[in-house]
């Protein structure tokens, strides 16, 4: 009879933690390189070079002053847990940014740099 | 020969509920992460001697980029999306009736930390604000 209720718990055990494990990436990425990085400087570097290395920035902005062209490029990692009566899932969502500001005349005043997209991660969502 | 009748009942019954109790009653929990956290400024960046150079050398690229009024704005910006929901279901009055009792309930909360810098046209910080929005509890910010 003690073997037949632990059968039971067991396969009530089984039923209830049954179900699917899965990973996912999602990637709007290509990394930036960091020689070309190198070689840009502020007071030299114009806004066409600037295109010419990176190509067309993901987002312009009007700035008082001139414009800023921001480069952004992410990852996401998706982990998720189906059970029968319970599912989690957990996003991780990271990016390489590069902003670039320029003065009127389309010279690069300063830059700034974030590469933060492998840093995305997958894991439990608690 | 009772006992064992039992426990083909007992299998047939789990066997017959789980899978009943899935089409009936399921929870659901996801969280979305954006960015990495960001950490309080402190006096790390005082008004008036902080240049934009000095915010972007420190911190990075900022996520947001904006201009409001001769003000150009830089955001750092670490969000955290939890959403929750829960759904009952009675599939036997579909079968009996050809309606169906469905209950549900959802919600999605999002807390985030947002480091904001004013500059002046020049690209002297003017005014600074930061919010720690995933220091609140969650259970708290649900029910104020």
């Amino acid at each position: 009879m003690k073997q037949n209720f632990t059968l039971v718990l067991a396969l009530l055990y089984l039923l209830i933690c049954a179900g699917c494990f899965a990973f996912g990436t999602n990637k709007e990425y290509q990394p930036f390189d960091v020689e070309q990085l190198a070689s840009i400087q502020p007071g030299e570097t114009t806004a066409k070079e600037i295109t010419e290395l990176f190509g067309a920035p993901t987002t312009i902005v009007e700035m008082s002053n001139g414009n800023a062209f921001i480069y952004q490029r992410s990852v996401s990692k998706g982990t998720f847990i189906w059970l029968i009566l319970f599912s989690f899932g957990n996003y991780d969502n990271q990016a390489d940014q590069v902003v670039f500001f320029f003065d009127n005349q389309d010279l690069l005043t300063h830059y700034g740099v974030s590469l933060d997209a492998d840093k995305a991660s997958y894991g439990l969502p608690f | 020969m009772a006992c064992r009748f039992k426990f083909i009942l007992s299998l047939l019954l789990i066997a017959g509920l789980i899978p009943g109790l899935s089409s009936c009653i399921s929870y659901q929990y996801q969280r979305y992460i954006y960015g990495l956290p960001i950490q309080a400024p402190g006096d790390q960046y005082p008004l008036i001697q902080t240049t934009i150079g000095d915010v972007l050398a420190s911190l990075g690229a900022p996520d947001y980029v904006f201009s409001l009024d001769n003000r150009d704005l830089l955001v750092y910006r670490h969000s955290l999306l939890q959403e929750n929901s829960l759904s009952v279901g009675i599939p036997v009055v579909d079968v009996a009736t050809g309606g169906s009792v469905d209950i549900s309930a959802s919600g999605a909360l999002t807390r985030s930390d947002v480091l904001t810098f004013f500059f002046n046209s020049d690209g002297i910080l003017v005014n600074m604000v930061f919010e720690k929005g995933t220091d609140a509890p969650y259970l708290e910010t649900l029910f104020p």
